[in-house]
């Protein structure tokens, strides 16, 4: 994976020339249609500026739900989306922010026919892309990844390590300051996800990475800030380490099935346990 | 920058056949670092060997460059294949095909002397159908999240990609009509292009795939009505009764008055898609519910 980066197009102009950060306001997102609606993201604030951001949880907590918010393909039921300073509800607005926006989705297949290269170029040009500047991004993108050596072969021979690089490799195309990844390192071999981590630290230099993944180690390797959600909520936000305070060296009750976790592991779950007996002590009391 | 002072022929010469002092080289290959003008004139001043040597050299570096360094302009592949996938087209040409040799046979099959085409009026005015559903950036879309997260999304990309379908369907259709001695497209077009857009319009409330099938259904089950009531329901006798009686003049969804209305309907349901158009740059909330 190579560290030269070509130049970003520019002509982007936010509403307030400082204000390109990214702001989630009271955002509440129902599923499940009218008949079984479930809170998947529930009065949430966020705010996400440049570096790698972890976004953590147990399964269900509604980390895709918030991922495909923040990737302007799920509109929120309720509350204010800012995108690199511009408001999403406004479709020129959304379209000048898709244009810097890259979205790798948890699940996806592949196209039979394409070969990584047609993939990736398709994806340049449904992002707009200038075709004069396009070959050379599309090139680099995939060079990023480390799939060079498969940039011409069909995707239907690919493994599930390397499709999901090529879906890396298409996110990344438009050199994206806003880049959302869903679970990126689920089947990734060792090796494969320490290169991940390194081309997330480069990454975070000079763009908002947003990481959502179950993968404590993931978060304590490559991400600058960490934020736990849990039901829909946001549980804490601040770097990795502060997880770690969530421990309570003294407590005499040791879970036996943490013997051999890191310290940021057993921050991660003593954070979550914190903020469960929090919420039922606010139930029992409003009772 | 080229520098204000240059190197004289002599000395040029001196370097280039590797006659001049160490010293006198060092200074002339300091300066032909920087002047571009001083290397063209080397480049001239060189005799064969050296210059063969040179491009020997340059060649095998080139080949030593890893394949990626070199952009691949040549696999861009083709606006129709980034527009749609081919299966889309080959559904569209493969529905018509079916229709027209069933008809044929149907008509060859009898001993009456028919020449019904019916299937063909059956079919063509929903034929776009089948490609729009196909080429929908919809539910069985692999890669649906991230294109939905492009700026592409949306009606422009499935208006282009409706283009297409018709640009390949209408044309065929109006060839098979001439083959079986029909009077193209003259009465079949819009209903066709009608029946197009309220799919496009009902896509923007569920998933246009489905759109699609329920419009392609209405369409056929509304066309074949009088021969599903006189066969008593059965529906392989009503298309084979459809197919061999019925022509433009007896089908009174063609009439003067039904094109008036198909004109109608295809304004309401194009004033629908331009209202309802944002649904087709987001996922459909209920949908959210698949992965957590």
């Amino acid at each position: 994976m190579r560290s030269a980066r070509l130049d970003r197009p520019t002509a982007f102009e936010p509403d307030h020339p400082d204000d390109d950060a990214t702001t989630l306001t009271a955002v509440t997102v129902m599923v499940g249609g009218r008949r079984r609606p479930r809170r998947a993201v529930d009065a949430l604030d966020l705010d996400l500026g440049v570096g790698v951001h972890g976004l953590l949880g147990p399964n269900g907590a509604g980390k895709t739900t918030l991922m495909r918010v923040l990737a302007t393909v799920l509109e929120p039921t309720r509350g204010q989306v800012r995108l690199l300073g511009r408001d999403v509800t406004e479709a020129r607005a959304r379209r000048q922010v898709r244009r810097r926006l890259g979205y790798l989705p948890q699940t996806f297949g592949y196209y039979p026919r394409f070969t990584v290269r047609e993939f990736v170029t398709y994806f340049a040009w449904l992002k707009e892309m200038p075709s004069e500047g396009s070959a050379l991004a599309v090139d680099d993108a995939i060079e990023r990844v480390g799939l060079s050596d498969r940039a011409d072969s069909p995707m239907r021979t690919l493994s599930g390590g390397m499709l999901r690089r090529a879906g890396l490799a298409q996110a990344l195309v438009n050199r994206p300051e806003l880049l959302l990844l869903d679970e990126p390192t689920a089947g990734l071999d060792p090796e494969q996800r320490l290169d991940f981590r390194v081309l997330l630290r480069e990454l975070g230099l000079d763009t908002t990475v947003v990481v959502s993944t179950h993968l404590v180690e993931d978060v304590a390797s490559a991400c600058t800030r960490v934020a736990l959600m849990d039901v829909g909520r946001l549980v804490h936000t601040g770097t990795p380490t502060s997880l770690e305070s969530f421990v309570n060296e003294s407590d005499p009750v040791e879970d036996p099935r943490e013997e051999g976790s890191s310290a940021l592991e057993r921050g991660y779950t003593a954070a979550l346990r914190a903020h469960r007996a929090r919420i039922t002590a606010d139930a029992k009391a409003t009772r | 920058m080229n520098p204000e002072w240059h190197l004289s022929p002599a000395q040029l010469a001196g370097y280039a056949n590797g006659e001049s002092g160490a010293t006198e080289a060092w200074s002339a290959e300091a300066h032909l670092v920087g002047c571009s003008l001083c290397r063209a004139e080397l480049a001239l001043a060189l005799r064969e060997p050296q210059r063969a040597a040179i491009v020997e050299v340059r060649g095998a570096l080139l080949a030593t460059l890893p394949a990626q360094a070199r952009p691949a302009s040549h696999s861009m592949p083709p606006l129709a294949r980034l527009v749609l996938r081919p299966a889309a087209l080959l559904a569209v040409l493969l529905t018509l095909a079916v229709a027209v040799l069933l008809n044929l046979a149907w008509q060859q099959g009898t001993h009456l002397d028919v020449t019904g085409n019916g299937l063909l009026w059956l079919v063509t005015p929903a034929l776009p159908l089948v490609g729009v559903a196909l080429c929908a950036v919809g539910e069985h879309d692999p890669w649906r999240e991230a294109i939905l997260a492009t700026p592409s999304a949306g009606l422009r990309l499935l208006l282009w990609r409706t283009a297409v379908v018709l640009a390949v369907a209408l044309p065929s259709a109006t060839l098979a009509g001439l083959a079986l001695g029909n009077v193209g497209p003259g009465l079949w077009l819009l209903p066709g292009l009608a029946l197009t857009t309220v799919a496009l319009a009902l896509g923007t409330l569920i998933s246009l795939e489905r759109a699609a099938a329920v419009t392609a259904t209405a369409w056929c089950v509304g066309s074949l009505l009088p021969a599903l009531v006189s066969s008593g329901g059965n529906v392989s006798t009503a298309l084979r009764q459809h197919a061999l009686t019925a022509s433009y003049s007896t089908t009174t969804l063609f009439s003067g008055a039904a094109q008036g209305v198909w004109a109608g309907v295809a304004l309401a349901a194009l004033a629908v898609l331009v209202l309802r158009r944002h649904s087709y740059e987001r996922l459909p909330r209920a949908a959210g519910t698949r992965s957590a």
